[in-house]
């Protein structure tokens, strides 16, 4: 990767790019948020269609206890993937099965689920803080740049090719489940087992980009570009490249803002989302304006 | 007349809980080729959770067999659709979503596209393939499930009160296309309210109220016995 990160540096020195960017970290950045805009822009279509923003964030506190059991498993500092990935996975799928075995709602469940890991977490971040360095928990929750290493790209990229693959094979299959799960079973397809797919895909892209972002506010750059997406398009393919171009733009906006300011990347990104939220929203009573005519 | 064929669907003893509660209790019920099959039944008849079982959404007791082949679709028209006002899913977006392996969201190729207007002029709604499902009146969006349930044609086509919320016309045009699937060989199974929609289309109707209280021509049955199961008075 030396090399590449050496070109790309060169490009900044020659004023192609923001100087920023001569810096490696800020370099592996660049990349970290070309590949997780994308993905992030893609699973918030499904997630918002799903309305299942309230379970990302979920997701999200959960990492904080996979930190911290991976640290206390005896992974190395920076790279507690086991215990993110474990974690997490048997909490998402755990939440799922209780969900369609019990009678609870599932934005109560979630709400429990989501409070019980916060609660874990925290009593576990009071464990391993005795043993461990704090930062690398601040660093699950808020994200950092500098902790960023050429084996969470890695993570990254493996994770956004196969969303790729399993979002090309069964996209249309989770968002007609999502507008009517009757329509779909008829159709022969299993919306149960989608749900399942589906906590398990989004687990694993939560957790991919938990290094980056962070954990508590992962769920603004998967539901905001989406949410600001609903606001400009009139059909599902500018949805998707919508909320994938705007979650894309907050990733490298967000960067490049904290590569500026001395600030956390993960809340630059947050920045940069909303206000493109707030522009679409007020775009979008103009572009209606235009179309009537007078 | 009953026609003379295997029926595409035969339950046989469905039971099956809601909430705790039995809701079905030892339900027989055949639905032959070339039938109209009507389903009335007082609300919390079990209805519905007939529907769920037989959509393998909701497990249950018994037996049903569909003589479908391995995937076929079922025809399936809900009674509406969960859906977020600010989703912004195209009628012709849902069309795509449930006839198409490949993402909805990439270019169609003019076999789907052509596939879709045709569906949707079965049931008088191509001018509204490019409106947001959300924006549709009620009448409209029975229209376009119904369109989606027509493609690929139906052996089984299943409604759920399809003719609440939808107009005249659009009444006469569900007629029309539900008798001419019949006369085509399909078997519909109809649950709905309206006992003179059903007197008209069906050859046999079924009053179910947790059990099945009778199954028969809807001429014959007592008006009176039938009202009184299926508004439960």
């Amino acid at each position: 990767m030396n090399g590449v990160y050496e070109i790309v540096a060169g490009w900044a020195r020659a004023g192609l790019l923001p100087a920023v960017f001569v810096h490696t970290f800020m370099i592996r950045g660049l990349f970290g948020a070309l590949l997780l805009g994308p993905l992030f822009g893609g699973l918030g279509t499904l997630v918002v269609a799903r309305r299942m923003s309230f379970f990302v964030q979920a997701i999200g506190n959960a990492a904080m206890t996979g930190t911290a059991l991976g640290l206390l498993l005896g992974e190395p500092p920076g790279s507690t993937w086991a215990g993110l990935y474990g974690f997490c996975f048997a909490s998402a799928i755990l939440v799922t099965f209780v969900q369609h075995r019990g009678r609870v709602p599932s934005d109560t469940l979630t709400g429990l689920f989501l409070a019980q890991t916060l609660g874990l977490g925290v009593l576990m971040v009071a464990l391993v803080s005795k043993r461990f360095d704090i930062h690398q928990i601040e660093g699950t929750l808020f994200g950092s740049l500098l902790t960023l290493r050429d084996q969470d790209l890695a993570i990254l990229l493996g994770t956004a090719l196969l969303a790729a693959f399993v979002g090309g094979l069964l996209y249309n299959d989770l968002m007609l489940a999502s507008l009517s799960p009757k329509v779909a079973a008829a159709r022969g397809k299993r919306p149960a087992l989608l749900d399942y797919v589906f906590v398990a895909l989004a687990t694993a892209v939560v957790v991919s980009g938990l290094k980056l972002v962070g954990a508590l506010l992962v769920l603004v750059m998967i539901v905001v570009p989406a949410a600001a997406a609903q606001n400009v398009a009139g059909n599902l393919r500018q949805f998707f490249f919508a909320s994938v171009a705007l979650s894309t733009l907050a990733a490298v906006g967000g960067l490049l803002l904290s590569g500026f300011l001395p600030v956390p990347t993960g809340g630059a990104i947050a920045l940069v989302s909303t206000a493109l939220f707030y522009f679409t929203l007020a775009w979008r009573p103009l572009r209606r304006r235009r179309e009537v005519p007078p | 007349m009953r026609p003379l064929a295997d029926p595409i669907v035969s339950i046989r003893g469905l039971s099956a809980a809601r909430g705790g509660e039995l809701s079905l209790d030892g339900v027989d019920l055949d639905v032959f080729s070339g039938e109209v099959h009507g389903l009335a039944g007082p609300n919390g008849a079990g209805k519905t959770t007939l529907l769920d079982c037989l959509l393998g959404g909701l497990p249950f007791t018994g037996t049903i067999r569909l003589a479908l082949r391995p995937g076929e679709p079922i025809g399936y028209v809900p009674q509406s659709l969960d859906l977020d006002p600010a989703l912004p899913v195209s009628v012709s977006d849902f069309l795509a979503l449930a006839l198409r392996r490949a993402p909805a969201f990439g270019r169609r190729p003019a076999a789907l596209r052509a596939r879709i207007a045709s569906a949707l002029a079965e049931t008088g709604t191509e001018v509204l393939a490019p409106r947001r499902l959300a924006e549709l009146s009620g009448g409209e969006l029975r229209r376009v499930l119904l369109a989606q349930a027509l493609v690929p044609t139906p052996k089984l086509l299943v409604l759920d009160e399809p003719a609440s919320h939808v107009d005249e016309g659009g009444t006469r045009l569900l007629e029309a296309l539900l008798a001419r699937l019949a006369r085509e060989g399909a078997a519909v199974l109809l649950v709905e309210h309206d006992l003179r929609l059903l007197t008209r289309l069906c050859a046999r109707v079924t009053v179910l109220n947790r059990r099945v209280v009778s199954t028969g021509d809807p001429r014959l049955l007592s008006e009176a016995d039938v009202l009184a199961e299926s508004v439960g008075r």
